[in-house]
């Protein structure tokens, strides 16, 4: 059985982990040379992978498997590998089989999904008939207050790309020395006619990539003892509309006009809506806006991204008070309250001129 | 084109969440307080979705009024 390719977990997307969403043929289906044979999951986005020559398929992971970059998921044979999968599946019958008789202890399904979720040996349930309830009382009995049996109301897992989505945005917020710092931008003037835009997003993404030019500590992150500063300013914008949080990139912002951005942005949510937004679209962002205008919020703490120094929030118009609030959650490994205020300060400066009175 | 308007109306009371919205081709952006560079994109997809027809996106984004939408609309839908 000749290997004419292995398929690895390509190193283009943003995270270290992916998750395995689909797979598309089963072991030992013929495929074409081009042909979809898997989906996987970023806490981006979904990428499909393709076959790079035709043969027969062997697949090495399941829907629901983690992978790391450069992990082989799926072989392509030159010929038919019946005999391969025969044996995998008895060799994976007797893999499981063994547990079974070693404990000698049989769980209900529900009873499985609690073990595994809290890590529990299943040896120590005393019970050889195992059920929801035994692994219930296991936990009450070995554990605090957060154990499942004592926990109020319902749970619900999370998925695993909001797990991804979690593993990315818990880098810089565990080192427990982020800050943030507030401003409000005066609206007593209003763009131009020949700047008009239906969103101050583009405006504040064009005026943030200047301050960054002079503020390019803001432009870099923390990464074993080290400050790393990033060599362009492509600012992400953050999106959460109806299929999950992304973060699509301004591939060098400073150098854009207010329009050129506009651009971008309507192509961003534009791509993200029509759920077609490549790895190109959502890596190599060097620091984050974060826009909640549309829903009434009066100001709010973002999250800093991993890899990246400070985020940006933007805020809903106050219509009363003519103004929006302007946030900027920074991390204090990379630079103090001083520069990040100065830093605002300046934003603030910028965006205020260039309403024009 | 009063039927396209019409039409047009109905994706707007949609996107904007507003069963009484009206809408004539003199409205602009500035005249429906939620329409954001989110929702204007949201309104996009959904005129496109309504009409299966599919913009140029530059061009919408030049678009001043629902006038101008119209014969956008119009024009993919006769291409």
């Amino acid at each position: 059985m000749k290997i004419l390719s292995e398929i690895t977990i390509p190193k283009d997307n943003a995270d270290e982990e992916v998750i395995i969403s689909e797979l598309s043929f089963s072991d030992n289906d013929q495929v074409k040379k081009s042909d979809a044979i898997m989906d996987i999951e970023t806490s981006k986005t979904s990428i499909e992978l393709d076959a790079p020559e035709g043969g027969y398929i062997e697949y090495l992971v399941s829907p629901g498997d983690a992978a790391v970059i450069g992990q082989v998921v799926a072989r392509i044979y030159e010929g038919d590998i019946s005999e391969l999968v025969k044996s995998k599946t008895n060799s994976s019958e007797k893999q499981d089989a063994p547990e079974n008789d070693s404990t000698s202890k049989v769980a209900t399904k529900e009873a499985l999904i609690l073990i595994d979720q809290h890590g529990i040996d299943i040896n120590l349930i005393p019970s050889d008939f195992i059920k929801k309830e035994d692994v219930d009382l296991y936990l009450a009995s070995h554990s605090g207050d957060k154990s499942s049996a004592q926990k109020a109301g319902n749970s619900k897992k999370i998925s695993r790309l909001k797990s991804l989505e979690i593993k990315a945005l818990s880098s810089v917020q565990s080192a427990g020395l982020v800050s943030t710092i507030f401003i409000n931008i005066d609206l007593d003037a209003s763009l131009p006619d020949d700047q008009k835009v239906i969103s101050y997003l583009p405006l504040i993404a064009s005026k943030c990539s200047q301050a960054i030019e002079k503020f390019p500590i803001l432009n870099s992150y923390f990464l074993d003892n080290e400050i790393i500063e990033y060599d362009s300013i492509n600012i992400g914008l953050a999106l959460d509309i109806d299929d999950g949080l992304k973060v699509f990139v301004l591939p060098n912002t400073n150098t854009l006009s207010v329009d050129e951005i506009e651009g971008y942005v309507n192509e961003g949510i534009y791509k993200y809506l029509r759920k077609s937004l490549t790895p190109e679209d959502l890596s190599g962002s060097t620091f984050t806006i974060s826009d909640l205008s549309q829903y009434g919020v009066e100001r709010f703490i973002p999250l800093v991204n991993n890899n990246q120094a400070a985020i940006l929030g933007v805020s809903s118009v106050d219509l009363k008070l003519n103004r929006f609030n302007l946030s900027l959650a920074f991390d204090h490994r990379v630079t103090e309250g001083k520069v990040a205020s100065e830093f605002l300060s300046t934003l603030k400066g910028e965006i205020e001129q260039a309403l024009v009175k | 084109m009063a039927d396209l308007l019409n039409e047009l109306g109905e994706v707007f009371k949609k996107v904007f969440k507003d069963p009484n919205l009206e809408i004539s081709e003199a409205t602009t952006s500035e005249d429906i307080e939620r329409w954001d560079s989110l929702n204007n994109m949201i309104l996009v997809v959904m005129i496109e979705d309504h009409f299966n027809i599919r913009f140029d996106l530059d061009e919408v984004q030049n678009l001043k009024n629902v006038g101008d939408l119209c014969a956008c609309v119009e024009k993919y839908k006769n291409i």
